[in-house]
């Protein structure tokens, strides 16, 4: 998943980076990272991200707070662990995440 | 949501769209019409037509008597149905329930069960012996009593008139309470 | 709910109703000569079949091209208004599915109510139609009311007021849902 470059930078796999812009946006989301789908575009050599999730109902924070929250942490956090210019993020709430219902099934 | 989008919003839900009645009114007037395009062009190109040349197609319509009235026939009641879609109001059995957070539309079928339960509630009958037909400005509610027990009509319509209060449907409605003379034996 | 302008439908309509009724005139051309004839009074030739053809088949294809392109231009614009989406805006956006399940969670003690759709559309700014279903003979007031108080707590967990259309309704379902009898 990981290669290296010739002049030894790290570069991450595109999965790879799908995968941690997908947790970090689920995480923000409250929702399971597995359960987000992401989307990279290219935006003129650097990365465009649309991240697809379902957000839980959670008391004093409102869904459109988290979907904030997640762009942002997308936009800071991500360039940092993946090494990606990231440009713009997208977010897309799909559905309410079921809290008690993920617990029952786990 | 402001006043303006409300209104016209209210207005949609109340009332029936046309543009299906308009597309398909396009199609019957646009299919012949290709049709014609489609002999003119053969004819233009020299090959043969389909069925006949365009100005045939127009010579066998209005040649034999029959046929011309069969067309003309078909025409008027094609325009009759239009011009009655375009000018009849077209309205929907609905109404608008007074909310300030958002647009209320219940089907007047809704609004006659509502009403319906509250003449029976003060009538103190089953609620199926009570029916309520709903127009767009007027309320019939027919109780039938238990027989042996008198029903204070003014009761029952001042109960509708609450519902009607509370509800505050637009457009407006009046209530009458009709109490029919035959009764049925209580359970 | 649709996308097209409802004035400009019923126009569209009259108009085709008066082209139908002067093409039955033009077929009953005979008819109208005789009855306008003891008045005084002759119709206007229109000299079409005087024509010649060249310029009769041109403005044949002409005109069909124009119907074709207006029937087709009125269909493929029209009912475009349903899309998943609730909300966008800045890069982030909510679908219809979501405040569903929201609605479809505060309204889940109401028994009266069988069922709870929610559709957005954007007749010309975004719209969400709400279907609420019920059963025959609820409570409308107490359903209006529980409907409400739903879509404010949508409102507050959604963290923005939604422009709303609830439609109270009796659907196929709240049909077959037997009513739950009281007496």
């Amino acid at each position: 998943m990981v290669g290296a470059s010739p002049a030894g930078r790290v570069v991450l796999s595109s999965r790879a980076i799908e995968r941690t812009l997908g947790a970090l946006a689920a995480e923000e989301l409250g929702s399971p990272a597995h359960r987000s789908g992401v989307r990279l575009h290219d935006d003129a050599g650097r990365l465009a991200v649309t991240v697809t999730a379902t957000a839980a109902i959670r008391p004093g924070r409102t869904v459109l707070d988290a979907a904030e929250s997640a762009q942002r942490r997308v936009l800071a956090d991500g360039p940092v662990l993946t090494g990606a210019q990231i440009t713009t993020a997208r977010i897309r709430v799909t559905g309410v995440h079921d809290v008690k219902a993920s617990r029952r099934v786990r | 949501m402001n006043a303006r989008t409300r209104r016209r919003l209210g207005n949609r839900m109340r009332h029936r769209s046309r543009s299906v009645a308009v597309s398909i009114g396009l199609w019957v007037a646009a299919l012949p019409l290709a049709y014609l395009a489609v002999e003119a062009v053969l004819e233009l190109v020299g090959a043969p037509a389909l069925w006949q040349r365009p100005l045939d197609v127009v010579g066998t319509i209005t040649g034999a008597e029959a046929v011309r009235y069969a067309v003309a026939g078909a025409a008027i009641l094609a325009a009759v149905i239009l011009l009655v879609l375009a000018f009849a109001p077209g309205r929907l059995s609905r109404h608008e329930l007074a909310d300030e957070r958002m647009l209320v539309i219940v089907d007047d079928e809704v609004l006659a069960g509502a009403l319906s339960r509250a003449a029976a509630t003060a009538a103190a009958v089953p609620r199926d012996r009570v029916s309520t037909s709903v127009g767009s400005r007027s309320a019939e509610v027919t109780v039938r009593p238990t027989s042996g027990f008198d029903i204070d009509r003014d009761e029952v319509a001042a109960a509708a008139q609450r519902e009607l209060e509370r509800l505050a449907p637009t457009p407006p409605m009046r209530q009458t309470v009709r109490i029919e003379t035959a009764g049925v034996i209580g359970r | 709910m649709t996308t097209s302008n409802r004035a400009l439908n019923r126009l569209a309509l009259i108009l085709l109703g008066l082209i139908a009724l002067a093409g039955a005139a033009l077929l009953l051309r005979p008819e109208i000569d005789q009855l306008l004839e003891p008045a005084g009074l002759v119709t206007p030739t229109l000299g079409l079949t005087e024509a010649p053809a060249p310029w009769l088949q041109g403005g044949i294809i002409a005109l069909a091209a124009l119907a074709v392109i207006i029937a087709l231009a009125w269909t493929t614009t029209r009912g475009r208004g349903a899309d998943g989406t609730a909300l966008e805006r800045d890069g982030i956006s909510i679908d219809a599915n979501l405040v569903e399940g929201m609605l479809r969670r505060h309204l889940d003690d109401a028994t009266e109510i069988a069922h709870v759709r929610l559709r957005a559309f954007r007749p010309k700014d975004r719209v969400l139609l709400a279907e609420i279903q019920v059963t025959r003979g609820a409570d409308l007031a107490d359903i209006h009311h529980r409907v409400r108080n739903a879509v404010t707590t949508t409102d507050q967990q959604l963290g923005t007021p939604l422009p709303l259309v609830a439609h109270i309704t009796t659907g196929l379902r709240s049909r077959l849902a037997h009513e739950r009898r009281t007496h």
